[in-house]
């Protein structure tokens, strides 16, 4: 059984920053020929981000890019040259997929929209995220995770009720919503083309990707006009459901009694205290309304005793519980994730950096990921062993600065 | 019920739902593409039929308590069998499900999952071209193998939480489950690449996602791992500033501005009636400013030492937008940034979704008919347009065993080993409008 099932898909990837790169990871970690087209004169703008390493006008040291692109293949074409333009439909001919996550209508400008695209290949796959969708009035307007957070309610809905709608540092929709969205609607597709031989186009709006992730209370909304803006950590369907405090400074513990067992395994841990035998907490309703003399009671219990130790101590006693970790703790404390993610991937500018591995794991096996590409590392290799263009039309491209 | 379209792209497959919250979304995206989505539940009924909020039809419905709207959401399309699987003979009716699946979607504890028969092994050697899938709190090997799980605690354990707030709250979690979200979206890609393996002549497979790898994606990103491995850094969160991560790229892919311990950059400023998220930048200084004059004295931005672009600074804009915008709507904020291209969006409450012109324009909210309640409800909708193929709400989400019979005929039972399987108590073959009631509370499966 093989560990890699994307082998002989070949993706030609016009994706840049982070929703769009992202999409197009899980395909190339799982066995995809990803190509990421580039030019020299418009990079992937996350080429330029942090973390850095050296001179600041190096597209070939930021630790980003090469987290969000692993196991891809790099070249440049200057599209800016109907030579360019040439070259890319040449590729298109033996691609299944086209990806890109360029607001408004470039592809269509470099003569490369979906009716362009079929006419060389006709049942090729294309797919088009930018952050309001192709069609409608704001299809032009701009933004990114954060903004996209903002506008769909997340931020309304996150943290605590007496302060102002922060939201998260994470661009949380540029990891999650739009590129899993992505890359399973591409897959669908491609198995549908498998079935009957056609391709088709796929319009992904990214605020409308990130909304379906907000399907219950959208619903519930609509169906009782109740919103559920901020509650902090507490729970609808279950108390005491929390983050509480350990000893340190900015140490906690989430903890989330999810059962009526784990509420008795629990009570047994904190040592059966009078106040914990009372009636009204055997049941969820009951622990429901006393939620907030719950928490202050589990937070004096918590508060002087070491986070990691007492996650273990309700794990034993099978009761759902993690520390609030940060990314030190991570790699320096949690051994588990470590040995199941962490992954460090040596490159010839950043030198040894760590990034998360797949997260998808087929039959067992952890996949192998390979370091992402310099700008134009495999113009040659696509064009001589993809492609199989002969020499003296590689030469000619190369003498007439197509591939920059 | 809306028209259906001729195709669907995953209408071949058919899918067996044995998931519980984690995984219910991955399930949905099968069920919204075409797939035939068998949800198996218990005769009792399906614990997350009692999952808050809850939505009250009245008694005409002849509901048994009021019913999840969560379960609403995440079952439509979907049909679903009431089956004992702690019976040996549920579980022989199980096997046969599976016998004849495309895909196994499981969300079992891993020593849960090996006490009812769903190992990987046993499913390959029930079904070799099966995509079976498991879905946990911390995967199906290391050191925190056993562990239980929630959205909260894999929302501690990845990461995200320590990133979410104020420095001075505790760190807070992001709203509707998002780790169950994410840990479905992945399994759902994980799932869909070995389908395509059968496609290309491959085998079947086994998948495995577990809710803290899935969500730590979000955290370990953006080089965060490497602010530690390498700076020695610990990104926090930073409330209203986001110190660690500041960086500027321009158009043409330049580094403009920022880079570690650059100053906080702002996100959100208040305005007269709420709150917008502003992100100037050095390269949209001149359209920044435009923007800003056209909301009041923005003289101190083009002051003669700002037409060296190398002396302005992001700081600079932070006191004149924040004076600026306090007198001004937020939906002006918002088209008045935009027209100017510049990435200003307003922070609203999910009310303020049904409202947006762009959304609207593009459909995306749909409304479906609910005959067993007596009502029409909109939902939340396509999370992509696919041009022959279109997602698509075709039916509400099942009633409590509401296609067992239907099912076991697929499957080749007859009247009588059906009728036989319902005495026993394996199947139950009466529908019911099952919703929150204290007899499927207590059939919570516990993790003891």
């Amino acid at each position: 059984m093989s560990d890699t099932p994307l082998s002989g898909i070949r993706v030609l990837d016009f994706t840049w920053m982070i929703a769009g790169t992202m999409a197009t990871r899980p395909l190339a970690n799982l066995g995809a020929q990803v190509i990421k087209v580039e030019s020299r004169a418009r990079v992937d703008g996350m080429r330029m981000g942090n973390i850095r390493v050296g001179d600041p006008t190096n597209p070939d040291a930021s630790v980003v890019f090469n987290d969000c692109n692993t196991s891809k293949l790099g070249m440049t074409i200057d599209l800016g040259r109907p030579e360019g333009i040439a070259l890319v439909k040449q590729l298109v001919a033996i691609s299944d997929v086209v990806v890109n996550n360029f607001s408004g209508t470039r592809m269509e400008r470099w003569g490369l929209d979906y009716e362009a695209l079929r006419a060389i290949k006709p049942e090729i796959v294309m797919m088009q995220m930018p952050v309001m969708g192709t069609t409608g009035p704001l299809r032009d307007y701009r933004g990114n995770g954060p903004h996209i957070l903002a506008m769909l309610g997340f931020n309304d809905a996150t943290g605590f009720p007496d302060r102002p709608p922060m939201g998260t540092d994470v661009a949380y929709p540029d990891f999650s919503a739009n590129p899993n969205h992505g890359a399973f609607a591409l897959l669908a597709a491609l198995h549908y083309r498998q079935r009957t031989g056609r391709g088709q186009y796929i319009d992904l709006s990214q605020i409308e990707s990130t909304a379906a992730l907000l399907g219950g209370p959208l619903l519930e909304y609509t169906a009782t006009g109740h919103l559920i803006g901020r509650t902090g950590n507490a729970d609808r369907n279950h108390a005491p459901h929390g983050v509480y405090p350990c000893a340190g400074d900015d140490r906690w513990i989430a903890i989330a009694v999810t059962t009526d067992g784990m509420w008795r395994r629990l009570r047994e841990l904190l040592g059966n205290p009078d106040w914990a035998q009372e009636e009204r907490f055997d049941t969820v309703e009951g622990r429901l309304a006393a939620s907030e003399e719950l928490d202050v009671a589990l937070a004096n219990w918590t508060h002087d005793q070491d986070r990691y130790e007492l996650m273990e101590r309700l794990q034993s006693a099978r009761i759902a519980a993690g520390v609030t970790q940060d990314v030190r703790d991570l790699v320096e404390h949690d051994e588990h994730w470590r040995e199941r993610q962490l992954t460090y991937l040596e490159h010839p500018e950043l030198g040894i950096t760590a990034t998360h591995g797949e997260p998808i794991r087929i039959n067992g096996q952890r996949a192998e990921l390979t370091r992402s590409p310099l700008l134009g590392e495999h113009t040659d290799y696509v064009l001589r062993e993809v492609l199989r263009l002969p020499d003296d039309e590689v030469d000619a491209l190369y003498l007439a600065g197509v591939l920059q | 019920m809306s028209q259906g379209p001729e195709l669907f792209a995953l209408d071949d497959l058919r899918v067996i739902d044995l998931t519980d919250e984690c995984g219910v979304y991955a399930a949905k995206l099968f069920a919204d593409l075409g797939a035939d989505v068998i949800r198996v539940e218990s005769p009792k009924g399906d614990p997350l039929r009692t999952q808050h909020p809850l939505f009250d039809p009245g008694p005409e419905s002849g509901a048994v308590g009021p019913v999840s709207l969560p379960y609403l959401h995440f079952n439509s399309n979907k049909r679903a069998i009431a089956l004992d699987l702690e019976t040996s003979e549920g579980r022989v009716v199980l096997e046969r499900l599976i016998g004849d699946a495309d895909v196994v979607l499981e969300s079992y504890h891993p020593t849960e999952a090996e006490r009812i028969g769903l190992s990987a092994d046993r499913l390959a050697s029930v079904n070799r071209q099966l995509v079976h899938t498991s879905i946990t709190g911390f995967g199906l090997s290391g050191p925190h193998r056993d562990y239980i799980s929630s959205d909260l605690v894999a929302q501690a354990m990845s990461g995200l939480m320590v990133l979410t707030g104020f420095p001075d709250d505790p760190p807070a979690r992001l709203p509707a489950a998002q780790a169950y979200h994410q840990v479905s979206l992945e399994a759902a890609v994980g799932t869909m690449a070995v389908i395509l393996q059968r496609d290309l002549g491959g085998g079947g497979g086994h998948v495995e996602l577990s809710m803290q790898d899935a969500l730590a994606v979000s955290t370990a990103q953006t080089a965060n791992l490497n602010h530690w491995t390498q700076l020695k850094v610990v990104p926090l969160r930073a409330g209203t500033g986001n110190p660690a991560r500041t960086f500027e790229v321009d158009d043409d892919g330049a580094v403009t501005a920022g880079g570690h311990g650059a100053a906080p950059r702002r996100t959100i400023f208040e305005c007269s009636d709420g709150w917008a998220v502003i992100t100037p930048r050095l390269v949209d200084w001149e359209p920044s400013v435009a923007w800003l004059s056209e909301l009041g004295d923005a003289s101190a931005l083009t002051a003669p030492k700002f037409d060296d672009p190398a002396a302005r600074q992001l700081a600079d804009f932070y006191p004149v937008i924040e004076r600026l915008v306090a007198n001004v709507p937020v939906e002006r904020v918002y088209h008045g940034g935009q027209a100017h291209g510049l990435l200003n969006a307003p922070v609203r409450t999910m009310a303020g979704l049904f409202e947006d012109e762009q959304l609207r324009a593009r459909g995306f909210f749909v409304e479906l008919e609910h005959p067993e309640l007596g009502t029409t409800l909109t939902y939340a909708g396509a999370p992509y347009q696919l041009s022959e193929t279109p997602w698509q709400l075709r039916r509400p989400a099942p009633r409590a065993g509401e296609h067992t019979e239907e099912v076991l005929r697929d499957l080749s039972y007859s009247d009588t080993e059906i009728a036989r399987l319902a005495e026993q108590g394996v199947v139950r073959l009466e529908h019911a409008l099952v919703g929150r009631t204290a007899e499927l509370r207590h059939a919570e499966r516990d993790p003891s």
